[in-house]
């Protein structure tokens, strides 16, 4: 023991020791001068050390063992930089849509195409001026059904398996919210060119942005509540939502978020809409990851 | 393996992470980190080179293995020395797997060169005198012999304080049993030990005497 840091170890264990004794159910604790000495015996006893090729020797007999590289690893090290989050998600956004089938996409296509029908016949009826107001708030809320029936099984098995994946959950959810928000935004572009030949009397990039606008907004909002609890109280968020913008609206109140091309307020609420949409995604993002990591540590 | 001293500098938690997307270097590592200190512990517990490697080994091997099994974070080092204790526990109920070999064996003397066998535990270089050999010998078989007399839980709770210098909160964790409990056995092995060592020695020194102030005499 004549070594100092050996003779520093001592030391700091006999301290340790010392403070240890205390609250011992015994009728005499050992006095400091004991636990030395049996420390200075216990210090006689030398220390088996593996050697070098001891060492490499089980290294080698563990390499075979060790888990294959996975997508996951792949993923999460691309992800450092920002190009490479973007080259994942890219990657994440193509098996998205065959996983929500061709059905899904038929099918919303068809809703849109019905809204458009129904447009096209609501300017037979009324007057073509009234077909942009009509379009401008039955799209976002597309939107919003598209979302929440995109996520909807976030409860079932299905989903559950989805999150087990070895590919970063987060990034699975914002690829399939990218795959339906894009989806969605195309069709209802093509409904706004579509019922353009009535002559709306509105610009077209101005009516295309006004429902732009919401629709961002709501379906970011049905979003975030899905994956962090389920399609249904996320749909039910963005409807609700949305009817507080068309409450608002129709009481003609000052900030009115839905004012139309022409409208007082109409530039100030489409850059309050979009400014809302970019804090959302601020917060979000980071609020579903939490929720996402903490189940994903709880199956190691 | 060029990478490892990168690696070297990263925390369990990061190595054990890299080891489950399968990085060579990352196991590499920590192996690296721990093979010494658990193959030490396993030595004492098991007193059989083979036995202690082969049971580090396989700690190690189900860390990598079963990465599931470990959830909490900070405790790698803890679950290894957990499984080397349950596995030399087990290994010592066991009569019929069960080798003798006498502890004395740690002095490395035979089977140098054995690429197999671990490095002598002290410089080979230095001259020393036979008597003092033979009276170092003479102290180690006094402090083994203490040792063995001791319950196998005190013992463990006394290798893993002051061989392995972990905390009572720690050996609590690697034994699954409460702080309080490994203070009690801590505080009646070394009772025990204290005990057993100046008898065998012969000095039945008063309490808080030490045999070095007594020599001192």
């Amino acid at each position: 023991m004549s070594d100092a840091p050996q003779e520093e170890k001592i030391q700091r264990l006999l301290h340790e020791l010392a403070e240890d004794r205390q609250d011992t159910p015994d009728d005499r604790p050992l006095t400091v001068d004991e636990l030395r000495y049996i420390m200075a015996e216990l210090s006689v006893l030398p220390t088996a050390v593996p050697s070098e090729a001891m060492t490499q020797a089980l290294i080698e007999n563990l390499r075979p063992h060790v888990p294959e590289p996975r997508f996951r690893s792949t993923m999460e090290a691309e992800r450092a930089s920002i190009a490479g989050r973007l080259v994942s998600l890219v990657a994440a956004i193509q098996p998205q849509v065959s996983a929500l089938g061709r059905q899904f996409w038929l099918a919303t296509a068809l809703l849109y195409v019905a809204v458009g029908v129904a447009g096209w016949m609501y300017a037979q009826s009324y007057t073509p001026y009234s077909v942009g107001p009509f379009i401008m708030f039955a799209l976002p809320l597309l939107a919003v059904v598209g979302v929440g029936f995109a996520f909807r099984g976030t409860q079932s098995g299905y989903w559950e398996a989805e999150r087990a994946a070895p590919i970063d959950p987060a990034t699975l959810a914002i690829a399939r919210f990218t795959v339906v928000t894009a989806y969605a935004i195309a069709l209802a572009t093509v409904i706004t060119l579509a019922l353009g030949v009535f002559r709306l009397e509105l610009h077209l990039g101005a009516l295309m942005l006004s429902w732009l606008a919401p629709l961002l907004l709501l379906a970011s909002i049905t979003l975030f509540l899905s994956v962090r609890w389920n399609g249904m109280i996320g749909s039910s968020a963005g409807f609700a939502l949305w009817s507080v913008f068309l409450i608002m609206h129709s009481r003609q109140v000052r900030f009115d978020l839905l004012a139309l091309p022409g409208e007082d307020f109409w530039l100030a609420g489409k850059i309050i809409l979009f400014a809302l949409t970019v804090l959302l995604w601020l917060v979000g993002v980071p609020w579903m990851r939490r929720g996402l990591a903490t189940w994903r540590l709880e199956v190691g | 393996m060029p990478n490892v001293n990168a690696w070297s500098t990263k925390t369990d938690e990061e190595l054990f992470e890299a080891v489950r997307c399968g990085s060579q270097e990352a196991m590499e590592a920590l192996v690296r980190r721990y093979h010494a200190e658990l193959f030490g512990y396993a030595f004492r517990l098991v007193r059989d080179y083979h036995w202690a490697q082969d049971f580090v080994q396989e700690a190690f091997y189900r860390l990598i293995r079963n990465t599931d099994t470990v959830q909490k974070p900070g405790v790698i080092r803890t679950w290894l020395y957990r499984v080397v204790t349950h596995l030399a526990m087990d290994w010592g109920k066991s009569a019929t797997t069960r080798r003798e070999v006498p502890s004395e064996s740690t002095d490395g003397i035979a089977r140098r060169g054995d690429a197999n066998w671990p490095a002598e535990p002290r410089n080979h270089a230095e001259i020393i005198p036979i008597e003092n050999i033979l009276e170092q010998r003479e102290d180690r078989q006094r402090v083994a012999e203490a040792l063995r007399r001791l319950t196998e839980q005190q013992r463990v709770v006394i290798y893993l304080r002051f061989y392995q210098d972990l905390s009572l909160n720690e050996i609590a964790e690697v034994l699954a049993i409460p702080p309080g409990t490994v203070k009690s056995r801590l505080h009646y092995g070394l009772k025990s030990l204290h005990a057993s060592l100046t008898a065998a020695a012969g000095q039945a020194l008063p309490h808080g005497r030490t045999k070095e102030a007594s020599e001192h005499e």
